[in-house]
C-alpha cells in the first residue's frame, strides 16, 4: 500500500469517530459550545508537540501558511454554523459544503501543477458523489 | 432589482470555498513543513478564531459535563487524523488526497448505526457503498 493511503486511511477512521463524537456532543451542548470545545481539544497536546518536535526552520510565508491551514478550517465551520443558523437547511448546507474537494482540486491543479489520470478522475467523481449521498439526511432521520 | 440570493447560500457557499482553501495550503505547507510543525500552526490557527465564540458560546453557564468532554474528544481525535492527513499531503497529491479523506461521514454513519441506534436511509447506504468504490479506485 503506498503511504499516503495507509495515512488517508488513518484519517477517515478517526474523523468518523470524530463525526460520532459531535453527534454525541451536540445532543448536549449547542454547536458554538462543541467547537470551543473541539479547539481546546486541539490544543491540549500543543505543549507536548513543541516540547519535543524540531524547530522550526522554514521560511516565515510557511508559519503564514500553516496558520493560514487553521483559519480557514475554522472559517468554513463559522459559515457553516452562520448558514444553518439563518435558516438554511441542513440537508442542503451540509451536502453542499461536501464538496469542498473540488475547490481543493481546482486549486491544486492550477497552483500546484498536479495531474490525474481519467481512473483517478472518476474515482474522485464518485468520491464526491458518495459524499452527497451519504450526507443526504431527511428530517424524520434527524433524532434530535 | 434586489438580487435574491439567499443569505443561506452565500454563507455555504463561503463555507466550501474555506474548505477548499483549507485542503489546497495543508498541501502547500506539508511540502516545508513536519506534520506535527503543521498540526502546532493549525491549533495556532484555530485558536485565533475561537476567542470571540468563546464568549457567546455560553460555554461557561453550560454543565453538561459529558457534552463538554465529548466535545473535548472531537479536538483530540482530530488532532491526530490532521497529523495523519499532513503524512498524507506529504507524499500524495491533494487532488486525491482531499476527496479521500472528506469520505470520513462514511465511517460516522456506520458508527451512529452501531452506537446511537441510528438508521441510515437508502440514498446513504447507497453513499457508503460508492465511498468504498471510490477510496479503492483512488488507491489503485
Amino acid at each position: 500500500m503506498q503511504s499516503w493511503l495507509f495515512y488517508a486511511l488513518i484519517a477517515v477512521l478517526l474523523y468518523g469517530v470524530v463525526g460520532l463524537f459531535q453527534k454525541l456532543a451536540t445532543n448536549r451542548i449547542s454547536a458554538s459550545a462543541s467547537v470551543v470545545c473541539c479547539a481546546v481539544g486541539f490544543l491540549l497536546p500543543v505543549p507536548y508537540f513543541v516540547a519535543t518536535s524540531r524547530p522550526i526552520t522554514a521560511s516565515a510565508l510557511y508559519l503564514l501558511i500553516g496558520l493560514l491551514v487553521g483559519v480557514t478550517s475554522q472559517l468554513g465551520s463559522w459559515f457553516l454554523f452562520a448558514s444553518l443558523e439563518i435558516g438554511a437547511k441542513a440537508s442542503i448546507a451540509v451536502t453542499l459544503t461536501a464538496l469542498y474537494p473540488l475547490i481543493t482540486i481546482l486549486l491544486a491543479t492550477t497552483f500546484l501543477a498536479e495531474r490525474l489520470t481519467p481512473l483517478q478522475w472518476f474515482g474522485v467523481l464518485l468520491a464526491l458523489v458518495a459524499g452527497v449521498l451519504i450526507s443526504y439526511e431527511t428530517p424524520a432521520d434527524r433524532r434530535t | 432589482m434586489k438580487a435574491a440570493f439567499p443569505k443561506w447560500l452565500l454563507f455555504s457557499l463561503l463555507a466550501l470555498l474555506s474548505w477548499g482553501v483549507f485542503g489546497f495550503l495543508s498541501k502547500v505547507g506539508s511540502q516545508e513543513l513536519s506534520p506535527v510543525q503543521m498540526q502546532v500552526l493549525f491549533s495556532a490557527g484555530v485558536f485565533i478564531l475561537t476567542i470571540p465564540a468563546w464568549f457567546r458560546s455560553g460555554i461557561a453557564a453550560s454543565s453538561d459535563k459529558l457534552g463538554l468532554l465529548y466535545g473535548t474528544f472531537t479536538g483530540l481525535f482530530s488532532v491526530i487524523a490532521n497529523l495523519a492527513v499532513f503524512a498524507a499531503l506529504k507524499e500524495g497529491q491533494a487532488s486525491i488526497v482531499q476527496p479521500a479523506t472528506g469520505l470520513y461521514p462514511l465511517v460516522t454513519v456506520v458508527l451512529a448505526v452501531i452506537v446511537l441506534k441510528e438508521r441510515m436511509n437508502r440514498i446513504q447506504v447507497t453513499g457508503v457503498i460508492l465511498a468504498l468504490v471510490a477510496l479503492w479506485i483512488l488507491s489503485i
